[in-house]
Parts: structure tokens; sequence; C-alpha cells
């Protein structure tokens, strides 16, 4: 069973996050702020992570960095929640070491498909 | 013949003839005389003629500072008689009190050079105060008579001339005051306007988010429980929460479109430059069409070159593709829908063609205003009614270029090109 790492703040948006993947039978780790990301990040080693871009306290892309910067075996794959005022900044958000991002709000007819094209292996 | 010989008459003869011409002699001394004290009347009427026509103020200076001779120009602007003022008073008595440590500065570095035997006259500025306490200013030149120990001063009256540079100094310290006060001005309402740029920034994201996070939840369950994700759902359900997902869909297209606007009013619409390929954007595009297409029973077709390759923001392009292929596929009830695209000169022109129910003349000029929707047999048409107005904000952005030809009843071409290098 693949392990999913969801960092996302709003409750709402967690429960829609976790029972849409829950459903289609995803394990679902929930972390509330990004300093509880970078921590079961790197603690849990999950098959992907979905990084919603504000959070409060460090953002998403600021917590995505950290990440990647304390990998040592291979990357996990980190897909971006961003809303549509910022998507001027992709190159920052492949900057700050992203895979790949979807816009909100989440499309839940599409979404699982757009998550498992980055899915690891 | 010897002296003794000569008679007594021939001495006086000789005597008389040495008399006269001793008496011709002091005859022509008095003469010469005479002529020398004429000549140096002659001489002073003419010295004293120059003295009083020089045409400025004069006065001669011993080296007492008492004045010696005035010229009736002079005696004017002292304001005494030439009788009051000639060998007795100085011409120190002239000068205003403030000014005298400044004038007797001058008047010992003017001595000083004297001992070198060459000095040139001496000018400078003072303040002259005259018999009835009228202060003027004074521009004086000074130089010693050779040979005597006095010397002669010319005095021109320069107040007029002071007033002036005194009023334009003043009228430059006030400018300069001024010019500082706009500057502060200036740089306070620079300040404003970077802080109200940057609240703009702020506002445009704040309300972005704030108002997609709603929608979240809106789009998000209706979509779970319209999968059965939730439990089984009756028809009745399905078909009410598809209305729902309906009305939250056009609500995101709307929140979209003004957030757009929003940013290209506030001049903080980016655009993303990179080469990318035309043609694969459009069968991107003509791919998620072509279920739309065929539900309405249309053709959609493409005519274009294999790629093309175009360095723009390729969002906003497939934002201004989208708008024109929905659009045509919005007016249309039969018949096709065609996209031609083409290298013209160094530009690329995408053109969508529709055998819709076309535009009305009269509606041509309304075309790429905001919130403009055409109303067909008394309905309003869907959409958001900012779709035309963005494209038309995006093509200029991007130094393009749209035009429309429409008939009504047969169809409309929508046209815009893009610069090939942006």
């Amino acid at each position: 069973m693949k392990r999913l790492l969801v960092i996302e703040d709003n409750e709402t948006n967690m429960y829609l996050i976790g029972f849409i993947l829950r459903k289609n039978k995803y394990k679902v780790i929930e972390a509330r702020t990004g300093e509880e990301g970078i921590e079961l990040a790197l603690k849990e080693r999950p098959d992907l992570i979905i990084m919603d871009i504000q959070l409060p306290g460090i953002d998403g892309l600021e917590a995505t960095r950290r990440i990647r910067k304390s990998e040592i075996d291979g990357e996990i794959p980190i897909i971006a929640l961003t809303s549509y005022a910022m998507t001027g900044d992709n190159e920052r958000i492949h900057a700050a070491g992203c895979t790949g991002y979807i816009e909100k709000p989440i499309n839940p007819d599409t979404i699982i498909g757009e998550i498992e094209k980055y899915i690891r292996r | 013949m010897k002296d003794k010989d000569k008679t007594k008459v021939e001495l006086i003869k000789e005597l008389k003839t040495t008399q006269k011409e001793q008496e011709k002699g002091v005859f022509n001394n008095i003469a010469e005389h005479k002529e020398a004290v004429g000549e140096l009347k002659e001489s002073e009427e003419r010295y004293h003629a120059v003295f009083e026509n020089t045409g400025t103020a004069t006065m001669v200076v011993e080296k007492d500072m008492t004045i010696s001779m005035v010229n009736t120009q002079c005696k004017k602007l002292c304001g005494y008689s030439k009788k009051k003022i000639e060998n007795k008073m100085k011409w120190t008595d002239f000068i205003v009190p403030e000014d005298l440590e400044k004038v007797k500065k001058y008047h010992i570095a003017r001595i000083a050079r004297r001992k070198t035997g060459k000095e040139p006259p001496t000018e400078y500025e003072f303040r002259f105060i005259d018999r009835k306490g009228s202060i003027k200013d004074i521009f004086l030149k000074i130089g010693i008579i050779p040979n005597t120990k006095k010397s002669i001063a010319s005095l021109t009256d320069i107040t007029e001339l002071k007033q002036a540079e005194r009023a334009l100094q003043e009228a430059r310290d006030q400018l300069e005051e001024k010019v500082a006060q706009r500057t502060k001005e200036l740089e306070d309402a620079n300040l404003k306007l970077q802080e109200i740029d940057r609240l703009k920034s702020m506002f445009i994201a704040s309300m972005n988010h704030e108002l997609r996070t709603p929608l979240n939840s809106i789009i998000g369950f209706t979509g779970i429980i319209l999968q059965g994700m939730s439990g089984k759902i009756n028809k009745e359900q399905r078909k009410q929460l598809t209305l729902v997902k309906k009305s939250a869909n056009h609500l995101l297209a709307l929140i979209n479109d003004v957030i757009d606007i929003s940013k290209i009013e506030a001049g903080k619409m980016k655009i993303a430059i990179k080469k990318f390929d035309l043609i694969s954007l459009a069968q991107e595009v003509k791919g998620s069409f072509a279920v739309i297409a065929e539900e309405k029973g249309l053709k959609l077709l493409f005519q274009t070159p294999s790629t093309l390759l175009i360095k723009s923001d390729e969002r906003k392009t497939r934002q201004v593709m989208v708008n024109f292929i929905s659009n045509a596929l919005k007016f249309t009830d039969r018949g096709e829908i065609e996209v031609k695209i083409r290298k013209k000169d160094e530009s690329a022109e995408i053109s969508v063609r529709d055998t819709g129910v076309g535009i009305k003349k009269e509606d041509m000029g309304k075309l790429f205003q905001a919130f403009n929707r055409i109303n067909i047999n008394g309905r309003l048409t869907a959409g958001t009614g900012l779709g035309l107005y963005l494209s038309k904000k995006i093509t200029d952005l991007l130094g393009g270029d749209i035009k429309v030809e429409s008939e009504f009843g047969q169809g409309s071409v929508f046209t815009f090109t893009l610069p090939l290098k942006r």
C-alpha cells in the first residue's frame, strides 16, 4: 500500500484530500504545518508528498527546500498545491525542488490520475 | 681802437644797448612768465573741465583721508556744498560704519602695494551714507596721482544693481527652498505609491486565496458524492448535485477572469516567455474540445503546419485559443469549426472560423468590452462576458493583434496574431 504525506493547514481541505486518497486505497499521513511536514517527511519516507504552498509559519516552498536539503537516499516526489494567481511563478516552484504542481480547487474527478503520474514506484 | 679810446658816446651806446638787451631780457622773461602763467591757467582750466565732466562722481583725497576736491556730481552724491566738503570733510565720513573695517583693510593693502611703486587703481564696493542719511551702494575706483600724496577716486552708484542682485539671490534661495520642498513631496508621494502598489499585490493575492478556498469544498465534495464515494445516490440527487457542480465551475471561471482582470489593471500581469511549439499546443487544446464538439454534432477541423515554433507565453496563448474555440462551439449549432494556423511574416496567425449564428453589425463594437454577453432569443449566453475582453488584453500584452469578421446568420472568423519572437 502506497503511503502519501499531505501537508495542509486547512481542516476542510485536509478532510477532502484525505477522503479521496483513502477511498483510492492510499495510506494518508497528515501534517498541519511546514515544520511538522518536514519532520514526518524525513521520518516516514512516504511515496509522495502533497504540499500546500500557503502554510502558516514556513511556507510550502521553504519546507520543500529543507526537505530536499536533508534527503540522502533519493528524492521523494513533491506535488505543490497552488492557486491560480501564483502560477506565474512556475520557475519558483521548480527551483524550490517541487516535482510538479496541481492547481486549486482540486478536481476530484482528475486528481487521482494527476497524482499517480508522480508516485514513486 | 682801445677801450679807453672809445668815446664816452660809444660806451654809453654800448651800455644803452646792453641795458636795452637786459630790459628786453627782463621783458622777455616777464612775457615768458606771463605766457607761462597763461598756459598754466589754460591747463588748469582744461584739467578742471575734465574733472568736472568725467560723467562720474569723482573726488581727490589727501593722504589723511581729507577730501580736497569734488566735482559737481560727487558733491550731489554727498549732499553737501563744495565749500563744506573740500578740505574739511574726510571721505570716511561717508562710509557706513559697519563697512569701515572692510574699507580700512583695502586701504592698508593698497598702501602696502604703493610702496612697490606700481599700483593699479583699486576697486571695491561699500555702502555710502549721504547728508540725509540715505544709504547707497557705491562702486569705488581709487588710484594715486603720481608724484603726489593724493589719490583720485571715482564713485558709481550701484544701488539699483545691488538691489537687483539681492532680489535675484532671494529669488534663488526661495526657488531652492521650493525645489527642496517639492522634492520631499515627491519622495513622500513615491513612498505612498510604492506602498499602494504593495497593498494592491497583497490584495489580489489575498482575494484570490479567499475566494478559492470555499470553492475547494463545494467542487470537491460535490465531486466526491457524485462519484458515489460517499455512498449511493439517487437520480434526483445526482441531477441536483450536477447543477451545484455546474454553478461552482461557473463561479470558478468568474473568479479566474476577475483575478486576471485585476492583475492586468494593476499592471501586475506577469508574462512567462519561452519557446514552444504552437502546433503542439493547438493539438492539446483540440483534444480537450473533441468531446464537446462531438456531443453537439459539430466537426472540429484543424489546418496547420506540422510545427511552428514561437517565443511567447504558452499559458496565455492557450487561454486565447480556448476562448475562441469555446465561443465558436457555444454559438454554432450545426456545421463546423475550423482552426487555421499559419506563419505570416514575423508573426503567427491563428484563426477560428465557425458556421454559427454570426454577429450583428451593431454588436461588433461591444465585442471586446468587459461583461458583454450576447442575447440570443431573449437569453443571455452562458459564460462570464469577460473572455473576449481578456483575450484582447492578453494579445496586447503579448504584442499581438485581434480581428473579427462576421456575417450575421452565416458565421464568424476570429483571428489573433502573435509575434514569433516576443
